[in-house]
């Protein structure tokens, strides 16, 4: 079982790229190519389960690339974290493909071959253990989104494709500046033979400051979030649930990683840290309240809980580690319902402008179910997985006597519950709706004027509606994802197996 | 280490380009951002032993460091790639400004709401 | 097992709402009236366990268990008066509901009015305090949608309540974190016999403060009492249940149930008193000044509940049991009355006391119950209000803190009940006085649930002994201590009699002089409410958040480049100042050649920073281009080198196409600007330069360089070491690296389309204007004589570098580059408006570009794993050809990359859209975001 599992991981990378590429050939193959782009994550989904009741028994498995002796290959890793994370952005993958279709995404000229590609590349940088071949990955990750972000769109939109394919560009040279840095000094590329060796000399601690300088910019915490919150909002509702899914989250699991193995969590940066992620928190909450469009706020949303969930860095230690993983896998479904959600209704009514938008709470009353149960989720009120995680957070910030983390915990998720009741009563409540409609005439601003009767087709609500559902099982179950967040952990504490598995020691 | 300086130069004149106004030399800066990497990559490996990495009889005395080759060889393709969309963003438009926003307008809306 | 019973119960009636809709209508609140009394009845099978030996049953599922927490219902005296509460009046409340809500859709009513029950019954029975929470936050939430339910009226109140109730609930729940972190446990029992309260005054006091808010923000007690009046918008059963009798009194729960370990805490009693005291007397005055009926009973409740607060801060076992008992009396008069001001709501359609005059002569019924109720309330005799009061006035007595704060606390306490006893007053007086005579009828049984509400105020008060176990085994939970004095609905003379002779005498005078009265407090006695002040901060929230989002409201790349770079940028500044110790740099790293190019590059380095036209700066980067090929030369990376030159050919060439669409010259940057890049630029350039000197030529060869320089031969049979960890060692990199490349083909064309479909017209004036490009156009004939050899000499070069490539510098992707750079040459000469080839080859190239070099890498696995080359070795024509899977990818590498430069320049090339524009069936394009906007535009 060991064996087969490790040595068809590649297949996780392989298999989309395979299908992309016949895709590429039949461009006009349009049902295989819908057929493909669920295959494709189902496929991942039963791998990564697999994996996951395989770690139980083998904490960490690898597979040298091309069968080369351990430290001179390329090697492809597997821990219960990165089935985890595999299992989840297979998952949101797999439901955004269902949204695609649905919204004709899928339509659109190599829009199939791009989503596979982007797919294989998110397993690539989660299974890798070679820094390189994680900057090569990385890209794998990024040309396909520069396909992806562009459709749809008219000229008016090139100033926000251009914006990220310029800041995700220099990301990417940073990294392999980076990485270069990290050669120089060390001779090897090789995570395994790096461990702890951040740790031990300042000169290695600054090459790879620049890695995670990198990798901060495509995970977007303050200062450099700007970039996101203009960019994903332009993008096509789908894109925008994929990217918010996949990019932000491969971005801090490495980091999560590279903290562990490299650093060994060293002691000495997590107040730093602290200060860093708790600014991203409030910047990112702030700003949400400020916006006036549905993706725009839970982009800026994406800045404030990404603050949350790498405050389970900043906490280090088996506690803080594991609330932080909860966090990033509750973070990844609610926060893509909440995109396809909002997606869904844009679709329909051809706008997400709060200012437009009104009364769906009677005409669609499944969209604003899911909608309130992702909100609520979002802001962590029972009984979603949203209060877990925060409980979670919550216990180890207290453990771990960080308070400032604590007083941030509960001042920041007041102001999203804020920002998420400001969406609810001006979409979902009708126009009438006390006070703002006068405010807004004397300010001279249109009023709502679109008829939002239409009903929301089933297949567009669906796939936001499920994840909600999901995180709502996992908030009233929440033992079996606690339990794999607590696995998780235990193997970015103790990184022993990692290395002995990579290095076949 | 006369080749730290020639970085250097690269990167300062990359990085130069790179915060001009206009998608084209912003595109150009780039292309050289690229230049700098390459070079800078290819340095990590050491710049003493220079002869060319082919197996020989003669040992492996003073051949240079192959790693970094096959690193800038990697990243230099890819760099290649995305320029090229770089270009095609820059030139689908016929205006490659990158002042030309919206937000330019509100701004000055924006002053004059606050004025008031 | 009977509490579950209970609870499954209430729990049941939300699900049946729906159903019960379609047959019964609103006359379902019957059945729901009577399921109650059942759970009732399942609570109290068990009241003698707790009243007599004070331990009543549990029942316990685990829940989390690796977070250790249980799911564990324990019934005891405090939790059995509130249950008895919550599905006593909840009850009597769905009977009147029944008659009193409109004939249709209550559907929502009556599911979350049955949620709220289960959530309150939750809440008082659990005894974990996580989950206790949880059905905390459940409370919130229903008052939340029971409130927005009731229409446009009821939007913003029902928003500010939840804001408020959330952020006590964000209080309470940091309370249940740090108490569950600290004490390693979530059980209650377990939590109060804790040693840590006293081990740790601290933190005591700190839970303390932040259960006061919670509780604080839940019973709407100052400074947090905004809400509770503004949420009268919702319908009069609402208001009766949740915010007179049950939801508000949640707040008094916690505070009882944690009283056993605050009420020896100083700042426990001392905010409690103050602030309690405070909120009734305030809650009082507002209440006189009140002419609306529901408003006048609203802030009677904040009073009344600050008045409860205050009994509780003074933390001895009488006060504890009576304002348990007060709890009891306030429940049933105040719902009663809630309930009678609905009927009269339907009688006469207003609940203007102004416009009520004389009402209650005509209907008797309703008229005593008020006039029971308000007796009650204001405290006399026989009425179960009155001995509450008593037993408070009494336990002021030996009330905490120094002795001067007593007669304080009486005299304010008096006052307070004197303002009571005088709204009371008001309400009977005004709806007695005056002859008010068109009235509408209602259905008699709408009178029931009051008047039982009301009857039971003066029947407990006689049958006080019988409720006295009771309070006995609820004092015992909440105040640990055993009661050992009982209550009498005649408690004889004391000063505490006098004390209230006194409040009647001056509660009457005040009646009397009502009038009077009404002009000295009718006027605004606070410059805001609290209302006012919640929608100040909102908004300066709201504002602050604008600017935030303003800040990075820019699609400008620069702005949002130069940040990164400073964070590097500081990050460098940190490591020098560090100074990390250095090895000694190996050998000699300079050579004399470097010194040559260096100064060779300098030139058109600076060249290009301050080139105005396109042209020239492309000539320049083209030049850095090719000196930098000779350096990679020097530093013996020939591939490196060939690759280099070629990529830069094609760059230039694909530059030249995209130009020409583009303006001659660049635009203009002010001074500013250029500043601004330079001082980030320049510094770059020095840390960059720092860092290859610091970081490199440091250590000898490193292990993994020096094992393929050794085995690369053996392992691989190519001599080219460079190569054979290309399309070898390091395949994996490769076949990302190519896929990457072929997915840039990809990526161009979806960015054409998108453009294209979305309308994206040629502005004319670049047609006619001279581009960039133009220049080429005149002096193209030698290329085209050049372009007839240049492609079959190109494809014959690029076959013999891809074969050699294991052994001499070559390999696919210096193959596809030549053979680019041949077919570039050509349509540089050919005219640039048609295709030189079909236009779905280049995507049958890229495709099957991949698909090769996949499928060669998964054919691994036949010798072992994947990307696994299979060798075969053989001799011809004096090469020792190695034919191995490894050629076999390298071919896939050559048509992807063909493929691609293809499919650009033919994109790059042409001016006319080459595909039919695909109309996008979408709902439009994607918005344009906002730039900068305006706080007004950001309300909602």
């Amino acid at each position: 079982m060991t064996e087969n599992l490790s040595s068809l991981l590649p297949l996780l990378v392989a298999i989309p790229l395979l299908f992309a590429s016949i895709l590429v050939v039949y461009p006009k193959a349009k049902v295989l190519g819908r057929i493909l782009i669920v295959i494709s994550p189902a496929f991942s989904i039963i791998y990564s389960v697999l994996l996951l009741i395989e770690h139980a028994n083998t904490p960490v498995i690898a597979e040298l690339i091309g069968g080369w002796p351990a430290g001179f290959a390329i090697a492809f890793v597997s821990d219960t974290f990165t089935a985890l994370m595999l299992l989840t952005t297979s998952i949101l993958i797999f439901t955004c493909a269902f949204f695609s279709i649905a919204s004709k995404d899928s339509d659109e000229r190599y829009f199939e071959p791009l989503f596979l590609v982007l797919s294989s590349g998110v397993a690539g940088v989660l299974l890798t253990a070679d820094l390189f071949n994680l900057f090569v990955f990385i890209e794998l990750m990024f040309l396909p989104s520069c396909g992806l972000i562009v459709m749809r769109k008219g000229l008016n939109k090139l100033a926000s494709s251009r914006l990220y394919v310029t800041i995700n560009l220099l990301t990417s040279s940073i990294l392999v500046i980076g990485i270069g840095l990290i050669y120089g000094a060390t001779g090897t590329v090789n995570l395994a033979e790096l461990a702890g060796t951040a740790k031990d000399s300042d000169l290695v601690a600054g090459a790879f400051g620049v890695v995670l300088i990198a990798l901060s910019i495509k995970a977007a915490i303050f200062p450099t979030h700007g970039w996101l919150t203009r960019t994903y909002p332009s993008a096509s509702p789908v894109v925008s649930a994929l990217f918010s899914g996949l990019h932000t989250k491969v971005a801090i699991f490495a980091m999560f990683r590279i903290y562990s193995v490299a650093f060994l969590g060293d002691t000495k940066y997590l107040f730093f840290f602290t200060v860093l992620f708790v600014l991203t928190m409030l910047i990112g909450a702030l700003g949400a309240l400020g916006e006036t469009n549905l993706r725009s706020i839970f982009a800026f949303h994406m800045v404030s809980q990404i603050g949350y969930i790498l405050l389970g860095m900043a906490l280090f230690g088996y506690v803080g580690l594991a609330a932080g993983i909860f966090y990033l896998i509750h973070h990844l479904i609610i926060k893509a319902s909440l995109f396809l959600t909002a997606g869904a209704i844009e679709e329909t009514f051809g706008t997400g402008k709060l200012s437009k938008l009104h009364g769906l709470a009677r005409s669609n009353k499944v969209v604003a179910i899911s909608f309130f149960m992702a909100a609520m989720s979002i802001s962590g009120i029972p009984p979603f997985s949203g209060f877990i995680a925060k409980f979670n957070l919550l216990s180890a910030s207290i453990v771990e006597d960080n308070y400032l983390a604590t007083t941030a915990i509960i001042v920041v998720s007041i102001i999203t519950l804020m920002s998420m009741l400001k969406i609810w009563s001006s979409v979902f409540w009708d126009s009438e709706f006390a006070g703002n409609d006068i405010e807004r005439t004397s300010q001279g601003l249109t009023l709502k004027e679109i008829d939002t009767s239409t009903k929301v087709r089933t297949t567009l609500i669906a796939p936001g509606l499920s994840l909600a559902l999901l995180s709502l099982v996992i908030g009233l179950s929440p033992n079996l994802l606690i339990n794999l967040s607590q696995r998780a952990a235990t193997s970015l504490v103790d990184i022993e197996p990692y290395i002995k598995a990579v290095l076949e020691l | 280490m006369i080749i730290a300086v020639i970085v250097g130069c690269l990167f300062a004149g990359a990085i130069y380009l790179i915060l001009q106004r206009g998608m084209i030399r912003i595109a150009f800066g780039f292309v050289l951002l690229t230049n700098a990497i390459n070079l800078f990559l290819l340095s990590t490996g050491g710049t003493t032993n220079r002869e060319q990495p082919f197996v020989s009889k003669s040992g492996i005395e003073g051949l240079a460091d192959p790693l970094p080759q096959s690193f800038v060889l990697t990243a230099i393709v890819i760099s290649f790639a995305i320029t090229v969309f770089l270009l095609t963003l820059s030139s689908i438009s016929p205006n490659d400004d990158t002042n030309h926003e919206h937000s330019v307008i509100e701004a000055a809306a924006i002053k004059k709401e606050e004025e008031k | 097992m009977n509490m579950i019973a209970a609870l499954s119960i209430t729990g049941l009636c939300a699900v049946l709402t729906p159903l019960l809709e379609i047959y019964a209508k609103r006359k379902a609140g019957y059945l729901y009236a009577t399921l109650f009394i059942v759970a009732l009845g399942f609570i109290w099978i068990d009241a003698d366990k707790v009243i007599d030996q004070n331990n009543g049953p549990t029942f316990s599922r685990t829940w989390i268990e690796n977070l250790d927490i249980n799911f564990t219902l324990q019934l005891n005296g405090l939790g059995l008066l509130f249950s008895t509460l919550i599905l006593g009046i909840g009850a009597l409340v769905l009977f009147y509901s029944s008659q009193y809500l409109p004939k249709e859709n209550n559907s929502s009513f009556y599911a979350l009015i049955c949620v709220f029950a289960f959530a309150m019954l939750g809440l008082v029975l659990i005894d974990d305090i996580i989950i206790m929470f949880i059905f905390w936050e459940f409370t919130t939430l229903c008052s939340f949608f029971l409130i927005s339910r009731s229409g446009h009226s009821g939007y913003l109140p029902s928003l500010r309540t939840l804001l408020l109730t959330g952020a006590g609930g964000l209080s309470l729940l940091s309370v249940v974190t740090a108490i569950r972190a600290e004490t390693n446990t979530s059980s209650i029992t377990e939590i109060l016999n804790s040693p840590i309260w006293n081990e740790r005054p601290t933190f005591t006091a700190t839970m303390a403060v932040l259960i006061i808010i919670a509780a604080f923000t839940k019973s709407a007690q100052f400074p947090f009492h905004a809400w509770l009046p503004d949420a009268m918008a919702a319908i009069m059963p609402v208001s009766a249940y949740l915010h007179a009798a049950a939801m508000v009194k949640a707040g008094i729960f916690l505070l009882l149930r944690f009283s056993p370990i605050f009420s020896s805490t100083p700042i426990w009693n001392l905010l409690l008193i103050s602030l309690g005291l405070t909120t009734m007397i305030m809650g009082a005055v507002f209440a006189l000044q009140r002419d609306d009926l529901k408003e006048l009973l609203a802030y009677s409740t904040v009073s009344q509940l600050g008045f409860l607060v205050a009994t509780i801060g003074i933390g001895t076992k009488l006060a504890i049991a009576a304002a348990i008992l007060h709890v009891l009396a306030h429940a049933l008069f105040k719902s009663s009355l809630f309930m009678s001001a609905g009927v009269l709501d339907k009688l006469t359609g207003t609940r203007k006391l102004s416009e009520l005059g004389g009402i209650a002569r005509k209907v008797p019924l309703i008229g005593a119950t008020i006039i029971i109720s308000c007796l009650s309330m204001a405290g006399v005799f026989p009425l179960l209000g009155f001995i509450s009061k008593e037993y408070v006035l009494k336990s002021l007595s030996d009330s905490p803190g120094p002795e001067w704060t007593t007669p304080l606390i009486t005299l304010s306490m008096m006052l307070g009940s004197i303002l009571t006893f005088a709204y009371c007053g008001k309400i009977v007086a005004s709806i007695y006085v005056g002859n008010r005579s068109e009235m509408r009828t209602v259905n008699k049984t709408l009178n029931y649930a009051p008047a039982v509400a009301g009857l039971l105020g003066l029947f407990c008060a006689f049958g006080i002994k019988l409720i006295d176990p009771l309070l006995v085994s609820t004092t015992f939970t909440s105040s640990s201590m055993v009661l050992d004095k009982n209550f009498y609905l005649w408690p004889g003379v004391s000063k505490e009699l006098g004390y209230t002779a006194i409040i009647y005498v001056l509660g009457t005078f005040l009646i009397w002089r009502r009038t009077e009265l009404g002009s000295i407090i009718n006027r605004q006695l606070f410059p805001g409410n609290g209302v006012i002040a919640f929608e100040a901060i909102r908004k300066s929230l709201l504002n602050l958040g604008v600017r935030v989002r303003n800040i990075t409201s820019v699609d400008s790349p620069p702005r949002h480049l130069a940040i990164p770079l400073l964070l590097v940028l500081t990050l460098g500044f940190i490591l020098v100042l560090s100074t990390p110790k250095l090895d000694p740099v190996i050998g000699s790293a300079t050579k004399p050649t470097d010194w040559f190019l260096a100064g060779l590059l300098i030139i058109p380095i600076g060249g290009l920073m301050v080139a105005r036209t396109r042209i020239s700066a492309l000539v320049l980067l083209g030049t850095i281009g090719v000196l930098l090929t000779l350096l990679f030369f020097t530093l013996g990376a020939p591939d490196v080198g060939f690759t280099q030159l070629l990529i830069e050919l094609l760059t230039v060439i694909f530059m030249m196409f995209s130009l020409r669409r583009l303006p001659k010259k660049f635009h203009r940057t002010n001074k500013k600007r250029k500043v601004a890049a330079a001082s980030i630029a320049i510094p770059f350039g020095i840390f960059a330069g720092l860092a290859t000197y610091a970081y490199t030529g440091r250590r000898e060869l490193s292990n993994v360089g020096k094992y393929y320089l050794e085995n690369a031969k053996e392992e691989t049979g190519g001599t080219n070491v460079v190569n054979t960890i290309l399309v070898d060692f390091r395949a994996a990199d490769t076949l990302v690296e190519l896929t990457v490349f072929a997915t840039a083909g990809l990526a161009i064309m979806a960015a054409l389309i998108s453009a294209r479909v979305l309308g994206a017209q040629r502005r004319p004036h670049v047609k006619h204007a001279l581009t960039a490009a133009d220049i080429f156009k005149d002096n193209n004939i030698p290329v085209r004589v050049v372009s007839k050899i240049i492609i079959p000499l190109s494809i014959v070069m690029s076959i013999y570098l891809m074969l050699r490539g294991h052994y001499e510098p070559g390999g696919g992707f210096i193959a596809a580059l030549v053979t680019s750079v041949g077919i570039a040459i050509l349509y540089l000469g050919t005219d640039h408006r048609n295709f030189i080839h079909a236009k779905w080859l280049p995507y049958l190239f890229i495709g099957c570009g991949m698909a090769i070099a996949l499928i060669s890498s998964i054919s691994g696995y036949l010798s072992g794993s994947f990307l696994r080359p299979l060798h075969l070795d053989f001799q011809a024509m004096g090469f020792t050809f190695n034919l191995s899977t490894s050629i076999i990818f390298d071919t896939g590498v050559y048509f992807a990359v063909i493929g691609v430069v293809l499919a650009a320049i033919n994109r790059l090339s042409s001016d006319s859209p080459h595909d039919k524009v695909q109309i996008s069936n979408h709902k439009g394009t994607i918005e344009d975001l906002a730039g900068p906007i305006t706080p007004a535009e950001a309300s909602l």
